[in-house]
């Protein structure tokens, strides 16, 4: 009898260890816009990061040494602020003891998120284009997603050859940090091909009414309009203003990801605007990951992907080969072997690179795509694979 | 010259929809006492409503018609909740500015979550009604847009009728000006704030349905134009619908000439300077009556 005790006290402590196995887990944070005028930012972003975290467990985990995690996301909405990203930081870090953040929207709440993650020595993802967020003094935060320094050389070159007759560029940004920093590195782009930038405007987001800053770019009769990281519904709205106001020169919306929402509110004076960021999943150059993915987001969130919701997929993929290759969970173990891996993005092979830039190589290698509205539909013009991601492969 | 005509026609359209929005706020406070921040809520659930319906309600017949049918469907909506809101809210707070506020307050956030809940937290559109633009003295204004200021003239306007030339204006404007002495005179105060306040919504929801063909419809926009109106409001005077009006295109003018010759976010600052100054100066604001 009481062998028999002992074995099924023994049988039911080995099923509950295994049980304790079987449930490790790890929890990714997410520092996202979950209310406010971008929270279908990061409502998107939130879907997405469960979709690759799904995606993962059900292929059996990540195999971290002799153990087998299961990934978590644990989300708060940093509400695109400081406050709410030092906030959602704080209670990621302190309350809920997370090392890794995979990822974080706003450049406002990612530098206040910095001052958090730092001090505790976690690992910090994100798609914010801010330089000051990026490089030496800040060697624990990875980036996720082409940022001008990236984009606007190929675009800018792409166009300057296609119209070698335009001369003169008229900037557009928001009024924040986001725009201030895509307005430098802008001039510094265009002044290097040659163009003279004729006026650089900044407009407050919960701008109404376009038509004064219509008619305040076309009194300079520019012949290129860059309207930058104006996001892309507004941009329709400048384009179409600018129409209305008998101007149709070459336009150019560098940095935006949502090239539908152009169509929609610039209509036909959308026609034939550049993006280097306007990737359509659903054509031809997609991936199949994208593909699929988009088609899904197509059904559950009603609104197709963009290269900014789709960023938060590829830096849980490029996790899951950084803690395999450590065999560790230690943030600083994962940010020594990041910049060594080639992994598997949704945009095919990627790494991490860009050092000449930011003085360390934490800014992921994607492709940067060159789009165009065309017949009013956007259509990907080229594929641009960074040189040294060439070299990795 | 042509320049100046741009920039006038450019106040022209910004200005009407002010004039439309903000004609509602100092309606309700000049007749209830009391700052409703739910109007920007108001204003931005019709715009909602009419983006969602827009080609899924009717999606065979032609815009003008969809946008008409979803235009009223929406309006219907508000009038509703209005009618609610009333009854189990504002109703009480009466003339109390203060509880008043807090409530309108709580409005605002609970109808923010809620709308965000529901309809989602998307940027929508809804599509241009009519295309092309028209042309004068070298100005130009998209058709759409001229449509949208000249629709939302005559519902000024329909206002100012009704608030000079009939017997309920009369009955408002006598609560205005002294809620007391009116009700001495036989006027029912509670019922007539409600007419006061439907009247003041469904100015919000028409603003808000001229207004979804030609912006990026969002559940927060009303609360970017709330700021706006607000101001509008204390620079023309709390209550005073003349004084929306002329402040309106005040605002309108600076946004529009200012934009040209200095910079947008330059102009924004000047207008909080200028509500400042004349709230030192001129606390009654531009066309409103000292209270003694």
């Amino acid at each position: 009898m009481n062998k028999f005790i002992l074995g099924v006290a023994a049988a039911a402590l080995g099923l509950s260890t295994q049980f304790a196995n079987a449930e490790e887990t790890l929890k990714l944070g997410l520092s996202h816009a979950l209310s406010g005028p971008a929270a279908y930012f990061g409502t998107n972003a939130s879907w997405v990061a469960q979709k690759a975290i799904d995606r993962i467990n059900e292929s059996g985990g990540v195999k971290v040494g002799d153990k087998v995690y299961k990934l978590e996301t644990v989300g708060y909405d940093n509400q695109y602020t400081a406050a709410g990203g030092a906030t959602a930081a704080q209670n990621m870090i302190l309350r809920d003891n997370i090392r890794i953040i995979a990822n974080s929207q706003s450049t406002s709440a990612v530098i206040a998120t910095q001052a958090i993650t730092e001090r505790a020595g976690a690992l910090l993802f994100t798609g914010v284009w801010g330089r000051s967020v990026k490089g030496p003094e800040h060697p624990m935060t990875f980036t996720n997603l082409n940022s001008p320094p990236e984009i606007l050389p190929p675009l800018y070159k792409y166009v300057h050859e296609t119209h070698p007759e335009a001369k003169t560029v008229a900037l557009l940004n928001p009024n924040d940090a986001s725009g201030q920093e895509i307005a430098k590195e802008a001039v510094i782009q265009w002044e290097k091909l040659g163009f003279t930038v004729v006026s650089n405007d900044f407009f407050e987001r919960s701008t109404a009414d376009f038509a004064p800053i219509a008619t305040r770019i076309l009194a300079n009769n520019p012949d290129v309009v860059d309207v930058g990281g104006t996001p892309l519904p507004n941009a329709g709205h400048v384009f179409g203003e600018m129409a209305t106001q008998g101007w149709d020169g070459i336009k150019i919306a560098s940095a935006g990801s949502e090239a539908e929402a152009l169509i929609k509110t610039g209509g036909d004076a959308a026609e034939n605007t550049y993006f280097g960021l306007g990737a359509v999943f659903s054509g031809e150059n997609a991936t199949d990951t994208q593909r699929e993915l988009n088609e899904m987001a197509l059904v559950e969130l009603k609104q197709p992907l963009n290269q900014a919701t789709i960023a938060v997929w590829d830096s849980i993929a490029a996790l899951k080969a950084a803690l395999e290759k450590a065999g560790s969970t230690d943030p600083e173990a994962i940010a020594e072997v990041l910049p060594t891996l080639v992994f598997e993005s949704s945009y095919g092979p990627s790494g991490f690179g860009y050092a000449d830039i930011y003085g360390l190589p934490n800014q992921m290698l994607l492709p940067v795509i060159i789009s165009q509205v065309q017949d009013g539909k956007v259509v990907e013009l080229e594929r641009i694979i960074p040189e040294e991601m060439k070299s990795k492969m | 010259m042509s320049t100046f005509i741009q920039l006038l026609i450019n106040t022209l359209q910004i200005g009407a929809i002010y004039v439309l929005f903000s004609l509602g706020l100092t309606l309700v406070f000049g007749v209830m006492r009391l700052i409703n921040f739910a109007h920007g809520e108001f204003f931005a659930l019709t715009a909602i409503l009419i983006a969602m319906q827009m080609g899924w309600l009717l999606p065979d017949a032609p815009f003008w018609l969809q946008y008409v049918v979803s235009f009223a469907t929406a309006l219907g909506v508000l009038m509703a909740l209005s009618v609610v809101i009333y009854q189990f809210g504002l109703s009480r707070f009466l003339g109390d500015l203060s509880s008043g506020f807090i409530f309108s307050l709580g409005l605002v956030l609970m109808m923010r979550g809620l709308i965000g809940q529901i309809f989602g937290n998307y940027p929508m559109t809804a599509p241009p009604l009519v295309e092309g633009a028209i042309y004068v003295l070298g100005g130009a204004i998209s058709t759409q847009k001229l449509l949208v200021a000249v629709l939302a003239l005559i519902a000024t306007g329909g206002l100012l009728y009704l608030v000079f030339r009939t017997k309920l204006g009369m009955a408002l404007r006598a609560i205005a000006e002294d809620q007391e002495a009116a009700m001495l005179q036989g006027i029912r105060y509670k019922r007539l704030a409600l007419y006061g306040f439907l009247i003041g919504s469904s100015l919000a929801a028409i603003a808000g349905g001229l207004i979804a063909p030609l912006q990026v419809v969002l559940p927060t926009m009303g609360g970017e134009l709330i700021m706006k109106a607000f101001m509008i409001v204390i620079i023309g005077g709390l209550g005073s619908i003349p004084g929306a009006i002329v402040a309106s295109f005040l605002i309108a003018a600076l946004e529009s000439f200012g934009s040209y010759f200095i910079d947008l976010p330059v102009v924004t600052i000047g207008v909080f300077v200028m509500v400042a100054v004349l709230l030192v100066i001129r606390p009654q604001g531009l066309l409103g009556h000292v209270v003694r």
